[in-house]
């Protein structure tokens, strides 16, 4: 991100498609993986990540220099990928009341995400899962993009000890759920 | 500091490293004598942390980008079309202001063509008719003259002419 020089904003603003690819390049890395870890499932990523970076495209010319564009990025990243996830979860709920046509679509659901777990190797994954929405993303962009407290309460626009108390009750959650299995 | 109060700044601060070096020294001396605390600190780092510094930075596939980049050129392209419109629009569409200026100019030219030659066809008309005017009242003149004047040593040739007049 310290790659994207003011100069290359101006030009990705005024429809220079070269400097807006530049933009893309560096940036599509955590938009992707922050929207990879709040949807669970790669087609939502990258449809997240399209969204992001149409949206960053049309608003750019709006963007304030006075603010970060790190920050700014992250937040738009943040906002679409917990709207997508509302968006899922209502339709689940609505096919989970249809009746026998849901059946197909949970089996295909839980395939998915089968097939997702079997993606992944590493724990993070299905720790992440336990946790709510807010506490995911505050986990997500400390643990995992490594921000600082007071960039996560900017990208959240939250008060710093919200994120503090999120951060230690995911954490808590975390904790108490690996002691869970340790025991069984 | 007691262990609960040690403990919650673990979970957040110290392991983040968001705690400035006298704290940090602070909760470290505690842990340093406290089983517990130290116990509670190792579970921490290998299940809180450990597992997310495994994880790989995941890129989306190339095909994300050719997408954005169809969208926005079929979008650039609406624009131009739109913004081409709106030029043609901007044309033919003056702002109000100038759009009353114009009628009040054309109003004004209006009324000058039609009315100044109208004028000058009323003057001519004033003219010719002041002349024939001016014919017939000198003729009048001259018959009031011809009437008022001595009648005595005029004669209409008959006698009962004479008598009525």
């Amino acid at each position: 991100m310290e790659n994207i020089t003011k100069d290359i904003l101006v030009l990705a603003s005024g429809g220079d498609i070269t400097s807006f690819e530049k933009i893309y390049r560096e940036a599509c890395g955590f938009v992707y993986n922050v929207a990879l870890r709040i949807t669970e499932t790669k087609e939502d990523a990258e449809e997240i990540t399209q969204d992001v970076f149409i949206k960053i495209y049309r608003n750019l010319k709006n963007f304030k220099f006075s603010s970060s564009f790190k920050t700014w990025v992250y937040r738009i990243a943040v906002n679409t990928a917990l709207n997508h996830r509302k968006k899922e979860l209502k339709q689940q709920e609505y096919r989970a009341r249809l009746g026998h046509d849901c059946k197909t679509e949970i089996t295909s659901c839980q395939s998915n995400d089968l097939e997702d777990k079997e993606e992944s190797r590493h724990q993070a994954d299905e720790f992440l899962a336990q946790l709510s929405a807010d506490q995911r993303i505050c986990v997500v962009l400390r643990n995992i993009e490594g921000l600082s407290y007071q960039e996560i309460a900017d990208i959240l626009k939250i008060n710093i000890n919200t994120v503090r108390t999120r951060l230690k009750r995911a954490r808590e959650k975390l904790l108490a759920l690996k002691k869970e299995v340790i025991k069984e | 500091m007691n262990c609960k109060q040690v403990q919650k700044l673990i979970l957040t601060d110290y392991l983040d490293e968001q705690l400035n070096s006298e704290q940090k020294r602070e909760i470290e001396a505690h842990i340093a004598g406290c089983q517990q605390c130290h116990q509670f600190e190792n579970a921490a780092k290998k299940f809180v942390v450990e597992p997310f510094k495994r994880l790989e930075r995941a890129f989306p596939r190339e095909e994300v980008w050719h997408k954005i980049k169809r969208e926005i050129e079929t979008e650039k392209q609406q624009l131009s079309v739109a913004g081409l419109i709106e030029r043609i629009k901007g044309v033919f569409l003056l702002p109000r202001n100038v759009f009353a200026l114009i009628t009040v100019v054309v109003a004004i030219v209006t009324i000058f063509v039609m009315f100044v030659p109208l004028q000058r066809n009323n003057q001519e008309v004033l003219t010719v008719n002041t002349e024939k005017q001016v014919e017939n009242l000198a003729f009048l003149a001259d018959g009031i003259d011809y009437y008022s004047s001595e009648t005595e040593d005029v004669s209409y040739g008959t006698t009962i002419e004479e008598y009525f007049l």
